[in-house]
């Protein structure tokens, strides 16, 4: 285990070192292209353009799983590097400063939208897939809506049948107040991206102090109900982490056609107006 | 089958000869022929087995005559099965942009494709037959069994396919003997285990000897000498799936008692064994159970080391350090320990002595260091037992702390099958691992048994298991056997949308599907190549090295 953790951290310090050297090896050629007078900012925004095109490729690549091109797992690393690179050329590009023309100034930010999207989107991927292999059985996304009607139906049912055993509507009055919604659909809240139980502990606790003033009767069925908001949590945990692990893309992929656009535009005007 | 039928079954040969009275009073031969045969009558051109077919039963000729295909036999094509060539690049791409809009759909030009294999009858009682019988004659060399011989008994009783295919040359009536009365018949007359046992030895068994490497320093000779003492026994039972099944349904695994034990723990070592079919685990006490070391598939060596260990040892007799139970069943080859040390050990070279003595110190007591060294999680390999998930050679795995749900796999699998998926990324879990509802090629294909079509067969080229959709005729009987739900049954579609209906019943059009681990593409199973994440492979689950290896990442 140990060894095979060693290769996978030896493995990302080779790609860490190629990148690296890649970014110098950017930065010398165009100090170079700069000291001969030439105009650097022609050259890093060819390059950039050149590694953008590389980066959208992995996109298309996923589109056609038959071709013998790799696997999708290299794709990806080299996605992750390049994007690396890109973003100290794109700063070069920059000159180290943040534009301010009507199409820089929006294309900039576009890129650093994309790419903030892009770290965000492999940290999530790396931190949410470790805690949804912790929630217990593993559900498709697509299913969750009707898994959680099943338990609302089972919660309400359990109710129903508590009023009729018990003769009491303590615990149906306290569904219906605190818990009734919570069962209605699966729930998205952002504190569920950060590993909080605040709504889920708030509810328990509710429960466990009405129980005090409930029989061995109402306990028990106060107990299963405590099992099906567990279980509801889980449900919502696994709502929560699996829509925003799919959602994350429809930030970055989009903005990245529309950065595309703009960039053309920037081309146009640059060729048109510019001093190339 | 009624009396009339038994009675005259047991008046022919090899019936007539048994003496009834060596059977016990509750396992007669009357009621293993009544409960355990069938009679069946063919046409003309009828095929009654076909090779590569994995089938249960022998089959003895009542009257007429049966043709064997003899080398290179039938095309794949006359028996059903799919062409497994690799499809070109081209083919690949238009097939992608040709993605119908519907699911399963299956016309092509406005007409649905059918293949050469020509069927009579429907669902299970389907009936494959030769079109043309005479040009098959002419064309094909064959030979002819006739009234009273038998023949399939082999592949019956070892779980091997067919290796050839048989045919009706006129009418002809068979009696078909399940497995199960083989194996009783064997059991109680001895003359019959010789005749099974010679045919065997002369057909398969100095090919299964030469595949143990301690066999490699015989000479062809000695070989001989050494097939002539091998015994064979098998253990367990061929229908292990069906109690599987229903159990796992109930959500219930399979029990230790279910596991036939083939040695026990502090045995004298007998004999050395290699496992010709099916799965055995290498199990030591714990406590008042059994624990499980590894398992042993098929082509695997027990008790080598114990057996060396002895024949250099004065007087110091070290028993079998550990236990081997059949999982489901195992089909076992047992050669005798004095033959072992006659005409095996003194042909082997200094090495294998040491390297046996280095294995045997992590056998038995220190089993845990020899687990911590391969570092195969003792947990994971119960579960697998358990479940049996042992007999998959291609097994999808997914690492849940790496997957992100993204259904990359799912997507790929889809594009490469004209938009229809043909897994769930559902199934069960150990830790951070789930095997996924995918069809797993198992080892022990007990989906091919009973196909009434030979839809369902092995490719040529890989061993992958395939359905040929236009052979298939929806019957379900490779979908009820497959022990892990792994093949679903779906209704095809028109270019249109609408579901076929068949012309006779007016019913849909049902056909099995499964993965057919992308076994004509150019760059192996899609699913694997779309992982981003590096979090799906496919397993052979009896390679502990890239078991161990996934699991251990």
């Amino acid at each position: 285990m140990a060894e095979s953790i060693n290769k996978r951290w030896s493995r990302r310090g080779t790609r860490l070192l190629v990148s690296g050297t890649f970014i110098l090896l950017i930065g010398w050629v165009l100090q170079v292209y700069a000291t001969a007078l030439k105009n650097s900012q022609w050259l890093s925004g060819w390059i950039l353009v050149a590694l953008i095109v590389v980066l959208m490729l992995y996109n298309a690549r996923k589109k056609i799983p038959f071709l013998p091109i790799g696997r999708n797992r290299s794709w990806l690393q080299l996605h992750l590097y390049v994007g690396l690179i890109a973003t100290f050329v794109f700063m070069m590009h920059l000159q180290w400063r943040w534009p301010d023309g009507y199409i820089e100034f929006p294309l900039a930010l576009l890129f650093v939208i994309i790419s903030a999207s892009g770290v965000a989107g492999i940290l999530m991927s790396r931190l949410f897939a470790r805690r949804l292999a912790h929630q217990g059985e593993q559900l498709i996304f697509e299913r969750i809506p009707g898994f959680a009607v099943t338990l609302r139906d089972s919660a309400e049912a359990l109710v129903r049948d508590s009023i009729e055993t018990t003769e009491s509507t303590t615990l149906a009055d306290f569904y219906s107040r605190n818990v009734a919604e919570f069962f209605a659909r699966p729930r998205f809240s952002f504190r569920y991206l950060f590993n909080s139980r605040r709504r889920y502990f708030k509810l328990t606790n509710e429960l466990a102090a009405q129980e005090r003033y409930m029989n061995d009767k109402e306990t028990e069925f106060a107990e299963q109900l405590l099992d099906l908001v567990t279980q509801k949590n889980s449900l919502d945990i696994q709502y929560v982490l699996q829509l925003t692990l799919k959602s994350w893309l429809f930030v970055h992929i989009p903005l990245t056609y529309a950065m595309v656009l703009v960039l053309l535009a920037h081309i146009v005007l640059v060729y048109g107006f510019g001093a190339v | 089958m009624d009396d009339s039928h038994v009675t005259r079954m047991l008046a022919l040969a090899p019936f007539s000869d048994m003496d009834a009275a060596r059977f016990p009073a509750n396992l007669p031969l009357e009621g293993i022929i009544r409960n355990d045969s069938r009679r069946r009558r063919f046409q003309r051109g009828d095929m009654v087995v076909r090779a590569g077919d994995y089938g249960n039963s022998s089959f003895l000729i009542l009257g007429g005559s049966v043709g064997v295909m003899l080398p290179p036999g039938l095309p794949e094509s006359m028996l059903g099965h799919t062409q497994t060539a690799t499809r070109g690049m081209w083919n690949v791409i238009s097939r992608y942009f040709a993605k119908p809009k519907y699911p399963e759909v299956r016309i092509s030009g406005g007409r649905y494709i059918t293949n050469d294999v020509a069927t009579r009858g429907s669902g299970l009682g389907t009936q494959v037959y030769l079109r043309d019988i005479d040009a098959v004659l002419e064309n094909y060399q064959t030979a002819t069994l006739h009234e009273g011989d038998m023949f399939g008994e082999v592949a019956a009783l070892a779980r091997t396919p067919r290796n050839a295919s048989v045919f009706a040359l006129d009418d002809v009536e068979l009696l078909e003997i399940r497995w199960q009365a083989l194996r009783d018949i064997r059991r109680q007359v001895n003359s019959y285990r010789q005749y099974i046992d010679t045919l065997y030895r002369e057909r398969n068994l100095i090919t299964h000897l030469r595949e143990i490497d301690v066999f490699s320093y015989l000479d062809g000779e000695l070989l001989k000498r050494v097939a002539e003492h091998t015994l064979f026994e098998s253990y367990g039972s061929f229908d292990w799936h069906t109690a599987f099944k229903s159990r796992a349904k109930a959500g219930q695994l399979a029990p230790e008692s279910e596991s036939a034990p083939i040695v026990v723990e502090g045995d004298y070592a007998d004999g050395l064994l290699f496992l010709r079919s099916g799965f055995a685990k290498i199990t030591h006490k714990d406590n008042n159970g059994q624990r499980t070391l590894s398992v042993l598939s098929a082509g695997g060596v027990y008790g080598l080391e114990e057996i060396l260990h002895n024949s250099r040892s004065d007087g110091d007799s070290l028993p079998y350090q550990t236990g081997l139970y059949a999982l489901g069943y195992a089909d076992v080859l047992r050669v005798p320990t004095h033959i072992i040390e006659r005409f095996v050990i003194p042909s082997l070279p200094p090495s294998v002595f040491k390297e046996m003595e280095t294995r045997l110190q992590y056998t038995g007591q220190i089993n845990d260091e020899d687990l911590a060294e391969k570092a195969l999680d003792a947990d994971f390999l119960e579960f697998s037992v358990e479940n049996r998930f042992i007999n998959g050679t291609a097994a999808m795995m997914i690492n849940l702390d790496r997957c992100i749900r993204c259904d990359e796999c799912v997507k790929a699998c889809a594009n490469t099958h004209q938009g229809n998926p043909r897994f769930v990324r559902h199934g069960k879990t150990h830790d951070n691992q789930m095997i996924t509802n995918a069809c797993m090629h198992c080892a022990d294909p007990v989906c091919m048994i009973g196909c009434p079509t030979g839809a369902i067969h092995r490719s040529e080229l890989g061993g992958e298991v395939l359905i040929n959709d236009q052979s298939c005729i929806g019957c379900a009987s490779c979908a009820n056997a497959c022990p892990y739900d792994n093949i679903r049954m779906v209704e095809i579609r028109g270019q249109e949308g609408a579901v076929l209906l068949d012309n006779d019943t007016g019913t849909p059009i049902v056909k099995a599907t499964k993965c057919d681990y992308c076994y004509n593409l150019p760059h192996g199973p899609a699913c694997e190549n779309a992982c981003p994440h590096d979090a799906l492979a496919r397993i052979n689950m009896s390679d502990s090295e890239s078991l161990s290896e996934w699991l251990n990442r």
